[in-house]
């Protein structure tokens, strides 16, 4: 079985996230699972922001894995979206 | 109005929390930068990154006025994709590396004007500071500073230029004593600012004073920083003093005792006032008022 594409932005530092994306399999949607250091009730704002960014990048059936080290909206869009455009070019290489 | 570009604070492009903080420190301009500071690979995070942070510059901008960003060159895979990315996010302005020739300028002001077009714009918005850091870009100053009205700035590059000239770097900096005089003549031909390169040595703030004292008696307006200790010593020096401020008030209160009273020759303190130090006194109070610094002219000692 081939492995299935992912990529990663960010870190570890204080103020940064980092996100892994994996893609899953057709019609699996958006899957997020988050791990945040500051506290439980932002879970779901991260849960938002990664969907927001997925949308707005047209990316769906894929794996989302957020630990966060407290990183502001601004710095978790980055992130996601660069892991995205990363899992996005990482295939089209591929399939070159 | 001309921008107040006494510190420039380099912020490196692809880490949260000092692009959270950068603008916290009082510097007048903070410089994200993309280039020397962001490792290849990391190219494409740097980027998207100082997007999100101008998107939302209220919240990183608190006390600097003016955010600039550093691109990379492009004569390289990056540059491009720095500009289409930044530009529709509206900068202030951009910091361009390896800056040598008026076409080099011409050609990104042409970039600029397409990116900002296509992001509607205004057209001309960001101002472009090239940075001279090679034999042929400082020889080139003059023909750089005038090439477009977007060149608001040129900066030197110390350390490519020495090792383009083949010198060593010294505290002294004695190797840069022809490219900063080159580079200020340039600049103020052209009514554009003179920025200093960087003082390497964080923890020598004598030093870093003692070349602010050096690079403003030469002309220049600032000087970039890469450590926010570095921003109030730069600022003291480049900062109209208390005496500098009440002399330039004073000379104004004697040219204009003078007009009223239709005398032709001025004297101040038994020196000749003639046009030029009038202007000058002129021009301290311009940067003085801008910074807030000019008391009430009843307060000035006569």
């Amino acid at each position: 079985m081939d492995q299935a594409f992912q990529a990663q932005a960010g870190t570890l530092e204080s103020c940064d996230a980092l996100v892994t994306v994996i893609r899953s399999s057709a019609d699996s949607g958006v899957a997020v699972a988050v791990e945040s250091s500051v506290a439980g009730r932002f879970t779901d704002e991260i849960r938002r922001q990664v969907l927001a960014v997925a949308d707005t990048l047209s990316v769906t059936d894929i794996a989302v894995r957020v630990i966060d080290r407290g990183a502001l909206n601004f710095v978790l869009q980055a992130r996601v979206e660069t892991a995205l455009r990363r899992l996005l070019d990482a295939e089209q290489e591929a399939a070159q | 109005m001309k921008r107040i570009r006494r510190s420039l604070l380099y912020v490196p492009g692809n880490q949260p929390a000092l692009v959270l903080a950068g603008g916290i420190f009082g510097a007048d301009a903070v410089v994200f930068d993309l280039e020397d500071s962001v490792t290849v690979r990391e190219k494409d995070a740097a980027r998207i990154l100082v997007r999100q942070a101008l998107a939302v510059r209220s919240l990183i901008t608190s006390g600097a006025p003016e955010i600039m960003v550093r691109i990379n060159g492009l004569d390289t895979p990056f540059g491009l994709p720095d500009l289409e990315m930044i530009v529709p996010a509206r900068p202030d302005s951009i910091r361009l590396p390896k800056a040598e020739t008026r076409q080099q300028i011409l050609d990104i002001c042409a970039l600029l004007a397409a990116l900002e077009q296509k992001a509607g714009l205004p057209n001309g918005h960001i101002e472009l500071v090239p940075i001279l850091e090679s034999v042929r870009g400082v020889a080139n100053a003059r023909e750089i500073a005038n090439a477009h009205p977007r060149v608001t700035g040129l900066t030197l590059g110390a350390e490519d230029f020495t090792r383009d000239l083949g010198a060593a770097r010294t505290r002294e900096g004695t190797e840069l004593a022809v490219a900063r005089g080159h580079l200020v003549l340039a600049a103020k031909e052209a009514g554009i600012a003179a920025l200093d390169t960087v003082f390497g040595a964080v923890n020598d703030l004598d030093g870093l004073a003692a070349e602010c004292k050096l690079v403003r008696g030469l002309g220049f307006d600032g000087k970039s920083v890469i450590h926010p200790s570095q921003i109030p010593v730069v600022h003291e020096v480049f900062t109209p003093s208390a005496h500098e401020i009440n002399h330039a008030l004073r000379v104004r209160h004697a040219m204009r005792e003078a007009e009223r009273a239709g005398t032709g020759v001025v004297a101040l303190d038994g020196r000749m006032i003639d046009a030029p130090v009038a202007k000058r006194a002129e021009n301290v109070l311009a940067f003085a008022a801008a910074l807030g610094l000019v008391p009430d002219e009843q307060e000035v000692r006569q």
